[in-house]
């Protein structure tokens, strides 16, 4: 029974659905394992030094703790050590209540962060803004809306609500509002900078350095090809990168992992300025395929922190040999959301502690069926082939794709290198493509 | 072609599943979203009794989603008190929202964002019990939705029980009740039968009859998309269903699929290949003693030689297969054959034997429920009166076949009829109404 307890702590523990708080001791420090030393102490001195407003790009592949990593940043420039100065800063989830990532467009995400600045500003350090023509141009807008909404008693934020709220729930809405957004766009940037140049003057009343905006989640719009031959991520990202480009206080924006290694990589770099940092895998293998011995020992803690948390004291007890516990880590390739399904997967089978070999094996395959639900084309399983023996993206139509579904991990170690998943690498179908699809006209 | 997956290396079963789900209830009390794969909804109660029975100790809330939704979310929190939280929510019959618009149904990109929200206000195991085809879809269309997964527990389908259904479900299921299905339950039964499929093809023993059985389910999805005018989609099932056919030496599924796949390629107008394919099918037929696939064969044969023309040759056909009809009972082979003898007095003017053929038909039909053939029946009955120049009783007709037509989704006939309101001065389908109102004051005049 007392087995039955821990292995149902462990299971708790290993939650892959929320990401660590700042602070929790569960929390392993795993730049150097990336391979790029500590990004966000690198993001937070870039911040702190800049006298101009900076805009930054952060990508990383889905689950590789992202958004782990961006509430670390927040810490660190809201409170910083005694002798520096915080900055006022607003982290918000982009698709949480403001935007479709289905269809987003620039407008949409420009009403979004002014909503959710005025909205910071009058919650959290009650300093109402009603910027003129801002105010101006939202009661003009409200006719899409049709006048049965009563706007006068509203504060800014909750009228811009009604708009984000319409635009996220109703296509045919969003294509109107659009329509009268978009020759507006010029001066709607030119309002939000008025808008956070005010807000800037009283934040530092309030002992504030300036305003932060960390912009989460951009990185789920959904890749999808639009007329003209460029992808939603371009259009935001490229076609509009001047626009969020030209916001006049320091932002955070999220980047979908595949446009870093996207042909429009270079364009995106002269529209930004710099590079997008990139928090890569934990980097579990070298490029010649052998275990990572530093990598390997950074996840092995990560386990071992939960197991701690679980009251499991000793490794020995959670797994039954050293290479069960090192199996599990390999399979994971260094995705942290992997691991953490692939514990529950494997605590679930076993019913009981010490986890064996074959239980992992079982998550393994498990984890392997779920990856197969999403590459339902067979050139996938040919391009994934091509990577798996030069280490590289071959640049064919379907990179991207498997980039965003998790197929393909990239490391880093002063140069980048791709593998795939190696749950992907187990499927019968990466193997022997030939052997497979003659068994199927059976 | 729906994927068949690998067998996996170690067969898991369905009460080591039941153990595993048990335990995401039991093992925590936060947010845990699990998928439960299983196939088949007979199996599915009775999995979820025994899955009931082993919590009965624990707060379970279940919610059974029979039409297709835009928000899970929505869906569970008016059934949410938080005074009295269930451990675990169960969702049956998601999949209802995912058939028509696969991938890209709303309610995955809803699901996708509103992740977070039902983190935060269900904590509780959420155990969705999907379909196989559904999960891809989810997988895909919603994935960092599925990224929080923390398992996808698959029940194994009982492949004794898959049999007893499938064998239910072709009970009623002859072209004629296929295709007098409504057009939406068009729709559905091509999911039903897809997922049939998808599943049979799945059974780790593929064993002859189990091959035979996804012959039928091929040929049926090939009829059920014809009906709705999607050709390319039928005839990709029919070969489909020719080639597995062939491969396994089922002559019976061999001769029905050469039969359907003529009735493509004379849609076309593609009358040599169409003669081709029913002279193997009626070859078949006639060597393995199928009668009443021989008596339809004869009578897609006349109607081929019907549409070159040939009037004698398609009566000869005609007869032959009345014969053979009226001897084993086929009623609804019979009032087809009527209907197309009609068509060839028709086509010599001698419109009161076509009427009389066409009563006789309408009668058959209307007795067993033949929608479709009721529809064509009426649409010639139409022809026959509009001919003797009695244009209240033709407007009558074609105004009850468009009704039908509409009704069940029959592509062909919905094409006539709206080229036909365009002659007589329409715009188009929804004129009919008009049009036989007008007739109706004509005749009073």
């Amino acid at each position: 029974m007392a087995q039955d307890q821990d292995i149902a702590r462990v299971y708790r523990q290993c939650d892959p659905a929320t990401p660590l708080k700042p602070g929790d001791p569960r929390y392993v420090p795993c730049e150097n394992t990336r391979g790029e030393g500590d990004l966000i102490a690198q993001l937070t001195n870039a911040i702190r030094w800049s006298e101009t407003p900076l805009h930054l790009l952060f990508s990383g592949h889905r689950g590789g703790g992202k958004s782990t990593e961006l509430l670390r940043l927040q810490k660190n420039l809201a409170e910083p050590p005694v002798d520096d100065e915080k900055f006022f800063v607003v982290y918000f989830e982009a698709d949480q209540e403001d935007i479709d990532v289905n269809d987003v467009d620039f407008p949409d995400l420009l009403l979004a962060i002014i909503r959710q600045v005025s909205k910071a500003l009058r919650e959290r350090v009650h300093e109402e803004l009603r910027p003129t023509w801002l105010s101006r141009f939202i009661g003009d807008l409200k006719r899409f809306l049709g006048s049965e909404v009563e706007f006068e008693t509203l504060e800014l934020d909750a009228q811009i609500a009604k708009f984000t709220a319409t635009i996220k729930s109703s296509p045919d809405a969003r294509l109107e509002i659009r329509k009268a957004l978009e020759p507006n766009v010029s001066n709607l940037i030119q309002a939000a900078n008025d808008l956070f140049d005010e807000a800037s003057i009283r934040l530092k009343d309030k002992g504030y350095r300036n305003l932060v905006l960390i912009v989460d989640n951009l990185d789920r719009i959904v890749l999808r090809d639009l007329e003209g031959g460029i992808t939603t991520h371009e259009r935001l990202f490229l076609n509009r990168g001047s626009q969020l480009h030209a916001l006049r206080c320091h932002i955070v924006y999220t980047l979908p992992i595949s446009m870093v290694y996207s042909p429009s990589a270079t364009a995106l770099m002269n529209v930004f300025g710099r590079d997008p940092a990139v928090l890569p895998m934990v980097k579990i293998a070298n490029r010649d395929g052998n275990d990572n011995q530093d990598g390997m020992e950074a996840l092995r803690k990560i386990i071992s922190k939960r197991l701690t948390a679980a009251s499991v004291t000793q490794w020995t007890s959670a797994f039954d040999s050293l290479e069960a516990w090192n199996y599990l880590c390999r399979m994971s390739g260094g995705h942290l959301r992997n691991l953490l399904i692939l514990i529950r997967s494997a605590c679930t089978a076993a019913g009981n502690l010490p986890l064996t070999q074959r239980v992992i094996e079982q998550a393994v395959r498990g984890i392997s069926n779920d990856f197969e639900r999403a590459l339902n084309h067979p050139d996938f399983f040919k391009t994934l082939r091509d990577i798996d023996k030069t280490r590289e993206l071959p640049g064919s139509k379907d990179d991207q794709m498997l980039l965003y579904n998790l197929s393909v991990l990239e490391y880093l170690n002063g140069e980048v290198w791709y593998v795939v998943n190696p749950a992907v690498k187990a499927l019968e179908k990466f193997k022997s493509p030939r052997r497979v699809s003659r068994s199927r006209h059976n | 072609m729906p994927r068949k997956r690998q067998p996996r290396i170690e067969k898991v079963d369905n009460d080591s599943v039941l153990d595993q789900i048990e335990r995401v209830v039991r093992w925590d009390s936060e947010f845990r979203l699990a998928f439960i794969k299983c196939n088949h909804p007979a199996q599915q109660e009775t999995l979820r009794h025994s899955l009931l029975d082993r919590l009965r100790d624990q707060h379970i809330l279940e919610i059974s989603l029979e039409k297709s939704i835009i928000s899970l979310l929505d869906e569970i929190r008016p059934h949410w008190n938080p005074n009295q939280a269930p451990v675990a929510v169960c969702v049956y019959g998601l999949e209802n929202s995912l058939r028509e618009q696969s991938q890209n149904s709303p309610v995955l990109g809803r699901l996708n964002h509103e992740r977070d929200l039902l983190r935060q206000s269900i904590p509780a195991a959420l155990l969705i019990w999907l379909p196989d085809f559904a999960l891809d879809y989810v997988a895909r269309g919603a994935p960092d939705f599925w990224a929080w997964r923390s398992g996808v527990y698959e029940f194994q389908t009982d492949s004794g029980l898959w049999k007893t259904e499938s064998i239910a479900a072709f009970g009623n299921h002859n072209a004629t009740s296929l295709a007098s299905l409504a057009w939406a339950d068009k729709e559905k039964e091509i999911a039903r039968l897809e997922e049939l499929l998808r599943t049979s093809q799945a059974l780790a023993k593929q064993d002859k009859q189990v091959k035979k059985t996804n012959v039928r389910l091929l040929n049926q999805l090939g009829l059920l998309y014809k009906n709705l005018g999607r050709q390319d989609k039928a005839l990709d099932s029919y070969q489909k269903s020719l080639k597995l056919a062939q491969n396994i030496g089922d002559r019976a599924g061999e001769g029905a699929t050469l039969n359907n796949l003529s009735a493509l390629y004379h849609a076309r107008g593609d009358y040599d290949t169409a003669l081709r394919y029913l002279q193997e099918s009626l070859a078949i037929r006639r060597a393995i003693g199928d009668q009443a696939g021989e008596g339809t064969t004869l009578n897609n044969l006349s109607a081929l030689y019907h549409a070159r023309g040939d009037y004698d040759t398609a009566l000869r056909y005609l007869q032959e297969s009345l014969v053979i009809q009226r001897a084993i009972g086929d009623q609804a082979g019979e009032g087809t054959t009527l209907n197309n003898l009609s068509q060839i007095y028709q086509t010599r003017r001698d419109y009161d034997t076509a009427l009389r053929y066409l009563q006789e038909s309408l009668a058959i039909k209307q007795a067993i429920g033949d929608r479709a053939g009721l529809c064509i029946a009426l649409f010639n009955i139409g022809h026959s009166y509009w001919e003797k120049k009695d244009h209240q009783q033709a407007f009558i007709c074609w105004k009850e076949a468009s009704r039908i037509a509409k009704e069940i989704g029959l592509s062909q006939a919905l094409m006539n009829l709206e080229q036909l309101a365009k002659q007589l001065g329409g715009s188009g389908l929804e004129d009919w109404e008009q049009l036989s109102q007008q007739a109706g004051a004509g005749a009073v005049e």
